[in-house]
């Protein structure tokens, strides 16, 4: 399963490329937040690459800080950026997730690691928590920052997609969302999965969730990849 | 020359699965927030 993470980095940084050249060609904000939370996808599908190499405590800590705080929260963030017709407010909403994500780098890079117990030969999400020693607040911010990340990401592209359906127009980007929403629920389930203690399949959920949002997206920004009538 | 709509008419399987999709969706991001939000009340369901 060690192959999964070179997989997830691939899929990940063509997508962040694809987004980032849609934002340059294009503007919008919420495609720089995309690209941003994408790459926070990436680095922390790399950091699960080195860390089945070897143990080092600043990766062991930009894996837990990119892949469990910032990915969701960011790319929830772009969604909302998308959906929310006041500038204003998803501006405020942004620097308030920039000041929290700050705060979440201090905590993370300051936490105490017990590097010693580390095993190469297993997966980080299986041994983390022995070995990074999260405080309370930590703890807090890094379900607060998921929920919030989730509900946007996931919120948005279903609310999006129902929205697509019930006026039966863009049929590509009501599919696209919807292969969206599936795929940022993949890693969600991953992650809540692994938080709960029911099981550890973090790192297939993460390539999962990689390619049905890439795909969601390509197909969502096509020019219509569906076969389209006329208008009644 | 005329401007192609952006409309779609569903077919038979579109029309059963969308609505069924969105639900699993639904459902799912619901659990997903449920179970999560135990995690934050110290709530573990494993051994």
């Amino acid at each position: 399963m060690t192959f999964l993470p070179y997989l997830s980095t691939l899929v990940t940084f063509v997508f962040a490329v694809a987004v980032f050249n849609r934002y340059r060609q294009r503007g919008g904000p919420h495609l720089l937040l995309w690209a941003i939370g994408l790459l926070f996808y990436g680095l922390g599908t790399v950091s699960e690459i080195i860390l089945s190499l070897t143990f080092n405590a600043f990766v062991l800590k930009l894996w837990y800080l990119m892949g469990a705080m910032l990915t969701a929260a960011w790319l929830g963030q772009g969604t909302l950026r998308l959906l929310v017709r006041k500038a204003s407010l998803a501006s405020i909403l942004t620097w308030v997730l920039a000041a929290v994500s700050a705060l979440a780098l201090i905590l993370v890079f300051l936490a105490p690691v017990t590097g010693a117990a580390f095993d190469v030969t297993r997966p980080a999400s299986e041994q983390y928590k022995d070995i990074l020693t999260r405080n309370g607040l930590t703890i807090t911010l890094t379900i607060l920052l998921n929920i919030y990340g989730t509900l946007m990401l996931v919120g948005g592209a279903i609310y999006s997609a129902f929205l697509f359906w019930r006026k039966k127009v863009l049929a590509n980007r009501m599919f696209g969302n919807i292969l969206i929403a599936a795929g940022a629920l993949s890693p969600a389930l991953g992650g809540t999965f692994l938080k709960a203690g029911i099981a550890d399949m973090l790192y297939a959920s993460e390539l999962v969730g990689a390619i049905l949002m890439y795909i969601g997206f390509m197909l969502a920004t096509s020019p219509s990849a569906m076969p389209e009538t006329a208008a009644a | 020359m005329r401007k192609s709509s952006k409309r779609f008419i569903p077919n038979n399987w579109t029309e059963k699965i969308v609505p069924v999709l969105l639900v699993i969706l639904v459902l799912a991001l619901l659990a997903v927030l449920v179970i999560t939000g135990m995690a934050m009340l110290g709530v573990s369901f494993g051994s």
